[in-house]
């Protein structure tokens, strides 16, 4: 296993296409049964994989249990290299069923006001912090779930639709949607 | 949008002790579910059921039906009907049958 620097997120779509060639390496380790690669991924992935499924069911509990059947998914029946175009995208998608499949079988619950965003280093802003949270809680799930992956998974619309399985127009429609939206709540000006 | 909203922020990192119980638990092998058994207390039920109705049905039959006497050895012969009295009658109407035939055919040819 090579040791590899934790990706960092959303900062560029530099960091997002560095990502893709030592992920991509790190499956097709696994693939040839070295299940040392799981951390390798887990470096490059755990970040996006968590936060997207945080976004999407709202609850850290799911979010913590939809990383969780990735990982043992990819332990016990390693995807084939060459099924596998967007390594990125592929696990992305991987979380998204995941965390679907958990919403289907558990009640609903009420979208957390405090979890999708937190403070960057050195940034103060705690009750912008607030308000944020409480703008992206009161999002339906499908649409948060859109403007992670566009602003910092940085996806395409193509890829979202891919991840998402929805038809692409679907997509953007739900990242406009959610844009106006927070524009309303955050009272932000076009 | 990139920094209309979010400038400042960045969503979390996953909670301290994921990393491990993830990969622990994906390094786990799958525990092998037990084995089904092979009747369920209901099948049980049933087939108990079942069981007991066709006894009683056996039991039943075999007291209420009265047994064919069985004939003597002696008398087990081949017969034409199945009926042994029948069988005479039959024999001569085949007889006179045949003797009618054969007289149509003399007379038909003149002897």
């Amino acid at each position: 296993m090579a040791a590899v620097a934790p990706a960092s997120r959303g900062t560029g779509a530099d960091s997002a296409a560095g990502v893709e060639a030592p992920l991509a390496q790190a499956l097709a380790s696994l693939a040839r049964g070295d299940d040392g690669s799981l951390e390798t991924i887990w470096e490059l992935m755990a970040g996006d994989l968590y936060a997207l499924a945080l976004w999407r069911s709202g609850s850290r509990e799911d979010a913590a249990d939809a990383v969780s059947e990735v990982f043992v998914r990819l332990a016990r029946k390693p995807p084939h290299p060459s099924k596998i175009a967007r390594p990125r995208a592929y696990l992305l998608a991987m979380v998204h069923r995941a965390t679907v499949d958990l919403r289907r079988r558990q009640r609903p619950t009420v979208a957390l006001e405090d979890a999708f965003l937190v403070a960057a280093d050195g940034h103060p802003g705690a009750a912008e912090g607030r308000r944020l949270n409480q703008a992206l809680a009161a999002l339906p799930a499908a649409q948060r779930e859109v403007v992670y992956l566009r602003h910092w998974a940085e996806l395409s619309f193509k890829e979202i639709a891919a991840v998402t399985g929805v038809p692409i127009f679907t997509a953007a429609s739900r990242y406009r949607l959610a844009v106006r939206r927070l524009r309303a709540l955050l009272g932000v000006q076009v | 949008m990139s920094n209309e909203f979010f400038a400042g922020f960045r969503p979390p990192l996953p909670p301290p002790g994921l990393r491990e119980k993830v990969l622990r638990t994906a390094r786990t092998p799958p525990a092998r579910a037990p084995l089904p058994p092979l009747l369920g207390r209901m099948e049980l039920v049933l087939a108990a059921a079942a069981l007991v109705l066709a006894l009683g049905h056996v039991a039943v039959t075999a007291a209420s039906a009265p047994s064919p006497p069985a004939a003597p050895p002696s008398r087990r012969v081949a017969t034409l009907t199945g009926d042994p009295a029948l069988d005479p009658l039959l024999v001569a109407e085949a007889v006179r049958w045949e003797e009618a035939q054969q007289r149509r055919l003399l007379a038909e040819l003149g002897l």
